[in-house]
């Protein structure tokens, strides 16, 4: 034998080596191999946990391995945040959130939860900030609660659902634009808000159209105005707080991310799969049902929206006062 | 009223003083909007005040003569009670290392062992026995999720 | 005959072999979870839920249901056989219970509770079916300063449940108060005394609090003494209620599905609440007080009805209004918004069957359980027989899984182990704990109506006065430190008199 023939033989072996070796190269590429946990830091029954319900089946269709939701609730939900911070980058640990990866920073600053130890993957639906009176009350349109409000500052009240949180902070920015004081009343939750209101211990709330749709629905409560650029399609009754010329656009969202530094393709393929089950018909009977906008927004748009609004609750929080631990 | 009380006393008038010096660092507010700091700084003078009246009372009462009964009225009590705190926490630090059958076990095991002083069949018999009742009501029924592990169970 | 047409149509939807399976099904666990002391009715139904994808809508809220009204039997169980609460609406049968399980009474005790229960649910089901909607407009009348005003009157209740020192109950419940205002504040989120330990923000947390109190402690209390000494006495003394029991609990039960039923509607832990009220009331009413705290019937009787009134009472909300007044309401709302179904004001009409199916499963779900829990007396208290050095390494692991299931924190067992320290310091010192847990429960939920009133009244301290529902309770409370102290007055009197006479 030469050096010729067996150079030749290297070679053939090293091409058929690698013909042999790409397909698993390949597969090792392949993502996901095994179940993905989904972290929701609340318990269940909440908003978050319901749309995670609604959307994982489809997702875990399109992507061959089923998602598993695990409830983390505690410690005003850094538990549940905080353990997927911690997680592996491997893609197998996700979390759905909303805004406390924001407003956590500057409430808890010792929880160490923070949107910029995660990896954004994709924000897929919204439900708007939105003022909810009762339906017999004589202040139904934006206009007369405005009108009120400037007639006797501060005699306004408006519940909340957590301080500092996003219906909150909803609250302090219409106050903020229309030029009014109100009164904020913060309580456990938008089930105690909806008697409040019912019961005519308040003017009335700011909250999602998911939580208390039902008593839209039903009759006993109405929605005077609402945090979208334009009418909602879901909506089309309830006029946008652009139109009484307040500029405001606030909402709680739907939104996944992973422990930072997760690989882009992976981002990639998560992102393609929920970008994919928002479309599908069960997603969206859901979020029809609980008058949740779809919309979604790939990794770099989400990256840049976290950072704009870090930027405006930042100021919020602080104008405010409201005081961390 | 004995010394005991006296002591309990001064524990307690001393956790009261210590968050009522914290109730400070939270706004106290208005009656417009009471603050999270006005209802803690009451009851803590509160309890300061219950308190030193305990201990108070330890002095006046019968001429000031307190009844020591001992703490520990029976021999080795303090052991094992202290035995049982500690395989407590044993429990909680082992269970996310080995997951829960095992340290049912451990934990059963000595216990058994060393506070109801078994033998060692029957202690491993119970210790087995609860270690398995444990995995099936709690994992496999109700489904509880815990930490699984070196063994992965 | 509108309501006899539903209720035909109700059983027509639950009777068949698929719903009434899981009707015992949910039942059976719900007593299970309900023995298990610490393990919860909302932790079991989240653990269910992904269970009940698969179900019609109406399948799923028959399953959760019925764990969670299931719950409220099994409750009982470990508070009579070894004084630890199932759940948080089971303290106060500890107190009455456990004696009577020590006095050899256990199986009556249970029996009772069993019985009442049964009764308490079933007429809470035909009061939810006659009179759910005109009520849950009556609930949303109460506001932040009627709550206030009822858990004042439940506060100046509350004096007639602590026995021994006085001044030891008061310095409980002050302590009691300090610890219930660590963690988040609900209306300024600042996050109170819990000194930068994550664990906390949420607060200590009732059930690790509970374990740790009355069933670490008890246990940690008992195993200083040699094991040859029985914790219980060993002559069971009947196995079932006989009529003296009968007699002396009707009218508790009766009290106390009132009682828990009105209470139950109101959002909020109106089935703790009510338990506390209805032993209050019995004790206040009975001829012979003093025997509350050793083992009087009726301090069984009236409260286990009353949790387990209670629990239909807070089906109304939920299925009226689709508000649901707490967490486990909360939990199941959730399982019929995941099928596509959102209770609301509309849920009666839009979808009868879900209505009228999820009632009718309660007359059956009480039923079965009744059948169910009755002949399972006779086991329970067999176990009291078991030799403690068997028992208590068991009731420890109980406890400490009650403690971690809640939140599934393994934080929440260390503050278990505290609070057991602290039980066990209590019991040898001769503090009792149950004014600590009372107040641990109630005077957060004061301090925040209080505070929220003040927000939506501006400031103005009449707002109690001027509201007629919050102006009457307070009236009611005022009324009985009244008496309180007229009482005290004249036993002071008294024994002033009896001191002279004896000089």
């Amino acid at each position: 034998m030469n050096s010729k023939t067996t150079g030749a033989r290297i070679g053939a072996l090293a091409f058929i080596l690698a013909i042999l070796l790409a397909p698993t190269a390949y597969s090792q590429e392949k993502f996901p191999t095994k179940p993905i946990i989904l972290v929701i830091p609340w318990a269940a029954g909440g908003g978050q946990d319901n749309s995670a319900r609604a959307i994982t089946p489809q997702v875990g269709a399109i992507l061959g391995q089923p998602l598993v939701i695990v409830n983390k609730p505690g410690a005003a939900s850094a538990t549940g945040h905080i353990s997927v911070q911690d997680a592996a980058p491997d893609g197998y640990t996700l979390v759905q959130t909303s805004t406390p990866i924001i407003t956590l920073q500057y409430l808890h600053p010792s929880s160490g939860v923070s949107f910029k130890k995660l990896e954004p993957i994709v924000l897929f639906s919204y439900s708007p900030a939105a003022i909810f009176v009762k339906s017999d009350s004589p202040y139904n349109t934006l206009k007369k609660l405005v009108d009120y409000a400037k007639a006797n500052p501060g005699k306004a009240r408006l519940a909340n659902s957590t301080n500092g949180g996003i219906w909150h902070i909803s609250g302090m920015a219409f106050a903020k634009e229309a030029g009014i004081k109100i009164t904020h009343v913060s309580t456990k939750g938008s089930a105690a808000d909806a008697n409040m209101v019912l019961g005519g211990h308040v003017e009335g709330m700011v909250g999602g159209p998911g939580d208390v749709y039902h008593l839209v629905k039903g009759g006993k409560l109405k929605m005077i105005a609402i945090a979208e650029p334009e009418r909602s399609k879901l909506l089309p009754d309830v006029p946008t707080f652009k139109e009484s010329g307040l500029n405001l656009v606030l909402f709680s969202y739907y939104s996944w991310l992973g422990p930072k530094g997760l690989a882009p393709e992976k981002v990639r393929t998560i992102y393609e799969a929920v970008k994919k089950a928002a479309e599908s018909k069960e997603y969206r009977d859901f979020c029809a049902n609980q008058a949740v906008t779809i919309s979604v927004m790939g990794p770099k748009e989400f990256a840049k929206f976290l950072e704009e609004t870090d930027r405006r609750y930042k100021t919020f929080i602080e104008e405010s006062g409201i005081k961390a631990e | 009223m004995s010394r005991m009380d006296r002591y309990i006393g001064v524990v307690l008038f001393s956790f009261g003083l210590v968050i009522c010096v914290k109730s400070f660092a939270y706004p106290f507010g208005s009656l417009r909007s009471p603050g999270a700091g006005f209802f803690p700084l009451f009851f803590s003078f509160l309890l300061m005040t219950l308190a030193m009246a305990i201990v108070v009372h330890t002095f006046l009462g019968e001429n000031g003569k307190t009844t020591a009964v001992p703490f520990f009225a029976e021999k080795g009590g303090s052991q094992k009670v202290l035995f049982g705190i500690l395989s407590l926490l044993a429990f909680r630090y082992t269970l996310p290392r080995i997951g829960l059958a095992p340290t049912t076990f451990l934990f059963v095991f000595f216990l058994g062992k060393y506070l109801a002083h078994y033998g060692w069949k029957a202690n491993g018999a119970l210790a087995v026995t609860a270690a398995a009742l444990s995995y099936f009501i709690f994992q496999f029924l109700l489904k509880i999720p815990f930490p699984t592990g070196v063994f992965g169970f | 005959m509108d309501t006899i047409h539903n209720v035909l149509f109700g059983f027509s939807v639950i009777l068949t072999p698929v719903n009434f399976g899981l009707c015992f099904g949910g039942v059976f666990l719900g007593t299970l979870i309900g023995v298990l002391p610490g393990i919860g009715p909302a932790g079991c139904i989240a653990l269910m839920l992904p269970f009940t994808f698969s179900l019609p809508p109406v399948s799923a809220v028959i399953v959760l249901a019925g764990i969670f009204y299931g719950s409220m039997y099994g409750g009982s169980t470990t508070s009579i056989l070894v004084n630890i609460p199932g759940e948080a609406a089971s303290v106060i049968t500890c107190i009455d219970g456990y004696q009577m399980a020590k006095q050899g009474r256990a199986g009556r005790a249970l029996g009772i509770a069993a019985i009442g229960s049964f009764i308490a649910g079933t007429v809470g089901v035909v009061l939810l079916m006659l009179v759910a909607p005109p009520l849950a407009e009556l609930a949303v009348k109460f506001g932040p300063p009627e709550f206030f005003a009822l858990i004042f009157l439940g506060l100046t209740m509350l004096v007639y449940l602590s026995s021994g020192s006085k001044l030891k109950s008061f310095t409980m419940a002050a302590l009691g108060t300090i610890i219930g205002m660590i963690g988040n504040d609900v209306l300024t989120g600042i996050s109170r005394f819990t000194f930068g330990i994550k664990g906390l923000y949420d607060g200590p947390g009732l059930v690790p609090v509970l374990m740790g109190l009355f069933g670490v402690g008890e246990v940690l209390f008992n195993i200083e003494a040699p094991f040859k000494r029985s914790v219980f006495e060993t002559s069971i003394r009947g196995l079932l209620p006989d009529r003296r029991d009968w007699r002396d609990s009707m009218k508790p039960i009766a009290r106390g599905t009132l009682l828990g039923f009105f209470l139950g509607i109101l959002p909020g832990p109106g089935n703790i609440i009510s338990t506390f009220i209805s032993y209050a009331v019995e004790k206040k009413i009975s001829r012979h007080p003093e025997r509350f705290g050793q083992g009087a019937i009726e301090g069984v009787a009236g409260p286990e009805a009353a949790n387990n009134a209670a629990t239909a009472g807070a089906f109304i909300p939920l299925l009226t209004l689709g508000i649901p007044t707490g967490g486990t309401m909360a939990l199941i709302m959730g399982a019929l918004i995941i099928h596509g179904i959102t209770p609301g004001p509309l849920l009666i009409a839009n979808h009868p069957e879900v209505f009228w199916g999820v009632v009718t499963s309660m007359y059956l779900g009480n039923f079965i359980l009744l059948i169910l829990n009755l002949p399972l007396v006779g086991l329970w208290v067999k176990i009291l027989k078991v030799p403690y050095g068997i028992l208590f390494p068991l009731i420890f692991l109980f406890c400490i899984i009650g403690a971690y299931a809640g939140n599934l924190d393994l934080f929440d067992i260390n503050v278990m182990i505290v609070f057991g320290v602290i039980g066990y310091v209590l019991r040898k010192t001769g503090y009792d704990p149950t004014p600590l847990v009372f107040a641990y429960i109630l005077l957060p939920l004061w301090e925040e109506n209080f505070r929220q009133s003040m927000v939506i009244s501006y400031g103005d301290l009449g707002v109690f006065f001027k509201n007629p529902i919050s102006a009457a309770l307070l009236g009611a409370g005022f009324f009985f430190i009244l008496l309180n102290l007229f009482a005290l007055g004249k036993s002071k009197k008294l024994s002033g008199e009896m001191g002279e006479a004896k000089n």
